[in-house]
């Protein structure tokens, strides 16, 4: 009566699956999807408050590092085998390539921003943990409810050993100091 | 505080299912099902699982000729995200025995999964899937308390008849000639 229960596990899949999928045409053209932990998942739509935070996140660091970082909003990072999100912004390691031979790996990264409403939660529990345990240097999480900016360093095998918050005044990545960001302007 | 919304996994169709097979992103033994648009890893088959199948598909072959064809292979495409492999399967005859397509739930008699450490999986999750398709007749065969769980009168809430067999025969229901003896059924 009380039998243990084996449950069948969800079939995971690496990088190199989800990449021949997309290009057998499995996914439509406009589909935001990202790979986490070997499942694939649709990413939350995005609302205008992400959006324009976003959008003037990346004009910033634009404007501030000119050729000192490859500043993108829509490039995919290949963390490991089974880990390919798509954060909304990065700034990357400038490549001679520009990124067109290979996607960046979490070497390549400088920073990574992830833009959260309702999904702040699953960004801190999820996908925090991810980037720390691949070694991404360093992480904002852009929380939009409380309007404020957790930066995430020092990252290890259990997360980030190390997080501040910022509701006010300005911060900038360790690895970019001139690319600084004014809190309160960015929420205004 | 917020409340979060977890991102959704990205379901996948049959067509999607069928042309990750073709693309060779399955290895050519792997044992897996679509359900609910999920791709899940079966179980692996124990013994006493194979043994048992192998014994009832011998007695259904010997009683019921060119009634019924018995199949132990062939995946049910049970709707557009659901396409499960059933231990055994009591189809109705077909010229061509399956071979241009996938039998569909209407095509079935009786369908017959084996459990033992997939028990619960079966009777909640596998058993509501066959009933909303349609499927006439399902037994469970349960390997650690030696009865056999036959359901029918499927519906979209579920098998409305079910009862449990521990002890004499069971008969399908299209095929009430067809007597299955329980007692060396399981016999080891």
């Amino acid at each position: 009566m009380t039998a243990t229960t084996t449950l069948p596990t969800r079939r995971k899949l690496d990088v190199d699956a989800y990449h021949r999928m997309a290009e057998v045409g499995i996914f439509a053209p406009d589909e935001r999807i990202e790979l986490i932990d070997g499942e694939i998942y649709q990413m939350v739509p995005i609302g205008s408050e992400h959006g324009g935070v976003t959008s003037s996140l990346v004009q910033r660091f634009v404007l501030a590092l000119r050729e000192r970082a490859f500043v993108t909003g829509s490039m995919p990072l290949r963390l490991d085998a089974l880990n390919e999100p798509e954060p909304d912004v990065l700034l990357l390691r400038p490549r001679a390539d520009r990124y067109r031979d290979a996607l960046p790996g979490p070497a390549d990264v400088l920073l990574v921003v992830e833009v959260a409403k309702s999904s702040l939660d699953y960004d801190r529990t999820v996908k925090a943990p991810l980037y720390a345990r691949a070694g991404v240097a360093e992480l904002w999480i852009v929380d939009l409810v409380n309007r404020r900016i957790e930066v995430h360093r020092e990252p290890g095998a259990h997360g980030y050993g190390r997080i501040d918050a910022y509701a006010t005044g300005t911060l900038a990545p360790a690895a970019l100091a001139e690319a600084s960001v004014d809190v309160d302007d960015l929420f205004a | 505080m917020s409340t979060t919304t977890l991102p959704r996994r990205r379901k996948l169709d049959v067509h999607a299912y069928h042309r990750m097979a073709e693309v060779g992103i399955f290895g050519a033994d792997e044992r897996v099902e679509l359900i609910d648009g999920e791709i899940v890893e079966m179980v692996p088959i124990g013994s006493e699982h194979g043994g048992l199948t192998s014994r009832l598909a011998r007695r259904f072959v010997l009683a019921v000729g060119d009634r019924a064809v018995v199949n132990t292979t062939s995946p049910l495409r049970v709707d557009d995200r659901s396409e499960p492999q059933p231990d055994l399967m009591l189809l109705r005859p077909r010229g061509d025995d399956y071979m241009r397509s996938h039998p569909r739930p209407a095509d079935v008699l009786l369908l017959v999964e084996v459990a033992n450490a997939s028990l619960d999986y079966d009777r909640t999750v596998k058993a509501p899937l066959y009933a909303r398709a349609g499927v006439a007749e399902l037994w469970i065969v349960d390997l650690r308390s030696r009865a056999v769980e036959v359901a029918t009168a499927p519906g979209a809430a579920g098998f409305a008849a079910q009862e449990r067999v521990s002890r004499g025969a069971v008969s399908p229901r299209a095929l009430p000639d067809v007597s299955i003896d329980l007692a060396t059924l399981f016999a080891a």
